[in-house]
């Protein structure tokens, strides 16, 4: 038998690869990570296929037209295409959820990552932190914080970042535990390489895939309680193109011109679909147990 | 117990932080009749102008003793207003979760035995479906189908909003007794009102409960997963039980156990789609007033939610540590 010449890839990279290979396998995580991809290029080159000035311009005569040829999805009380407005809506919802995210992922994996590795005093008082926000329901702290900031975008943000991170501190934390007692860490410290390296550099790489898995299945979640909170006044003024803010209006008019609600709604399912049965991939083929 | 206290002491922390320091502390307290000269004395009794440990000590020496601040856009105290909408809330959230435990049980368990099979595949798009769906458009959407074009073809059609019908309630008074419709117009025999609530609950518990019958289909079905490879079930096959007895006597219970605590879990997911399904189905709960308390600034009502559903969640999940250690007798306490 010839010999084979040992594969040159990385063992990480090799990882990869196969962790690829069966992502491709299943189709529904296929259709998933399509329309994600479709939906973060619609959310980004938005405003340079439409003419935002143009789109949200206010045109009386046309308004609450249903959908036709000329207007897919119909036009909405200002008499602007609810098309091109939900186009136009995406970029702001997407990069809302993509910043939401991560600065929880920054904040969630820094403190969880040494919470597990100093453990101590300092864990059981992040422990407790984390436990006091799992005991308020997300949607009504995240309620809370906003009203107490006052309204606007930036508000909201933060106050969806502030409810977001203890989830990611907890699973990091626990696989830093497990992580910490391996021999190459010893071996690290034995060389004298201070703590601070050691979590960030190996420790983190080393136990972070599961909670990057998280925060792609928290995408979804994270684009409805934007949404939501949009939807109940917070955030966006009335005229900025934002998917739960056209509900809101929509509302109004529900029966007269349903496509004002239906196709907003539609479009915050879709995305958060995209993103979660992508994520609901990713963690099957990274989760072993399940990789049979 | 312990937990529970600390926990507590956590969360008035956080609203404390909120509604006293980001927020005027003063507002909590002051009505739109309050006199200009009695606003020293305000200042003086909750000891506003003291240094913040001693304000958080009375802020909590004062919930304690029921004085959660006024409600501006209420007129009236906020625990009082709160009470008041408790068990609106309550019943919503407990026909939801009843609900989608007897649906996402069974669909979780057939997913499981029919592994990567049609039925597995249905309920997992039935599951990503459901935590993707924006809880207050299914509202709406149900209104429009249920409501708006069974009437119009002539349909029995649904109830849209708000608990009952108030005319019909007229010739019909229902007398409060728990506060819980359905139990109300059950004990008083008032059959007429009884259908009434009930119709009223449908929609609105079938968009709340929606989100969390995914999450409780997926968790049975993967906790069925693993239980099913467990030596004991190959042991128990090996004797020649049928697929039932292996199933529902041995599988089951100990594949419950994951399930019961996403079920605590879920009652987080209520809570939070309670400002939302409420607000959709002007349904009279505190998630609506919590809402409503926005638009007015109304921060102490907000803050009160808070509490309330921080209160409910804690025990909920203390709840759960009990059926927990009931499941499976190796868990003490």
């Amino acid at each position: 038998m010839a010999l084979q010449r040992p594969s040159s890839w990385s063992p990480a990279i090799a990882e990869l690869k196969f962790a690829l290979h069966l992502l491709l396998q299943n189709k529904v995580v296929l259709v998933g990570t399509v329309i994600s991809v479709g939906v973060l290029i619609t959310a980004a080159i938005g405003p340079i296929i439409i003419s935002p000035e143009v789109a949200t311009s206010i045109y009386l005569p046309g308004r609450l037209d249903p959908p036709s040829s000329a207007h897919w999805l119909g036009t909405d009380d200002y008499g602007r295409d609810l098309l091109q407005i939900i186009i136009l809506s995406t970029r702001l919802d997407i990069s809302a959820a993509l910043i939401i995210v991560g600065a929880d992922l920054l904040i969630g994996v820094l403190l969880g990552a040494f919470s597990g590795f100093v453990g101590g005093k300092f864990d059981e008082v992040m422990m407790r932190i984390t436990d006091i926000f799992f005991s308020i329901p997300g949607l009504v702290l995240a309620l809370a914080v906003a009203a107490a900031l006052g309204r606007g975008l930036n508000n909201l943000i933060v106050a969806i970042i502030i409810v977001g991170w203890p989830g990611y501190t907890r699973i990091l934390r626990g696989l830093v535990l497990a992580e910490k007692e391996r021999l190459y860490v010893d071996a690290l410290r034995s060389l004298g390489i201070g703590r601070f390296r050691i979590i960030l550099r190996h420790v983190i790489p080393n136990t972070i895939y599961p909670v990057l898995v998280q925060s792609t299945l928290d995408l979804g979640g994270i684009i409805l309680t934007f949404a939501g909170l949009s939807f109940l006044g917070f955030g966006a003024t009335a005229l900025t193109p934002e998917l739960g803010r056209l509900i809101t209006t929509g509302q109004s008019y529900i029966f007269q011109a349903p496509w004002l609600v239906a196709f907003p709604g539609l479009a915050i399912l879709i995305i958060s679909l995209a993103f979660n049965l992508m994520g609901d991939g990713i963690r099957d083929v990274l989760d072993p147990r399940l990789r049979r | 117990m312990f937990l529970l206290v600390f926990v507590l002491i956590g969360v008035t922390m956080i609203t404390f932080f909120l509604s006293q320091v980001l927020l005027d502390p003063l507002a909590l307290y002051m009505t739109e009749r309050t006199r200009e000269d009695a606003i020293p004395a305000i200042i003086a009794y909750y000891h506003l102008n003291d240094p913040w440990p001693i304000r958080y000590v009375t802020y909590v020496w004062n919930l304690l003793q029921g004085d959660w601040g006024y409600s501006r856009s209420l007129s009236q105290p906020v625990l009082v207003g709160m009470a008041a909408r408790f068990p609106a809330t309550m019943e919503l959230a407990t026909i939801a979760i009843i609900w989608t435990l007897v649906a996402g049980i069974p669909f979780g368990i057939i997913s499981a035995l029919k592994n990567n099979k049609l039925p597995d595949h249905v309920s997992r798009l039935v599951a990503l479906t459901g935590v993707s769906t924006p809880v207050f458009w299914l509202g709406l959407i149900l209104q429009l189908v249920f409501f708006y074009y069974f009437y119009l073809l002539g349909l029995p059609h649904l109830p849209s909003s708000g608990r009952y019908d108030t005319t019909l309630e007229i010739k019909n008074p229902v007398q409060q007794i728990t506060g819980f419709m359905v139990l109300d117009t059950l004990l008083t025999g008032n059959l007429v009102m009884f259908q009434d609530v009930l119709a009223h609950l449908v929609l609105p518990s079938f968009a709340l409960g929606f989100i969390s019958l995914g999450v409780i289909m997926r968790i049975m079905r993967s906790s069925m997963l693993e239980v099913l490879r467990q030596d004991y079930i190959i042991l128990a096959r090996s004797k020649g039980l049928s697929e039932r007895v292996v199933i529902y006597r041995h599988a089951l219970k100990n594949a419950m156990i994951p399930t019961v605590t996403i079920a605590g879990l879920a009652v987080a997911g209520l809570l939070g789609g309670a400002p939302l399904t409420e607000t959709v189905f002007a349904w009279p709960g505190m998630g609506r007033l919590a809402v409503n308390a926005i638009g007015r600034n109304d921060a102490p009502l907000i803050m009160g939610f808070t509490l309330i559903a921080a209160l409910i969640l804690v025990s909920a999940n203390l709840i759960v540590d009990i059926l927990y250690a009931y499941l499976d007798p190796r868990i003490k306490y």
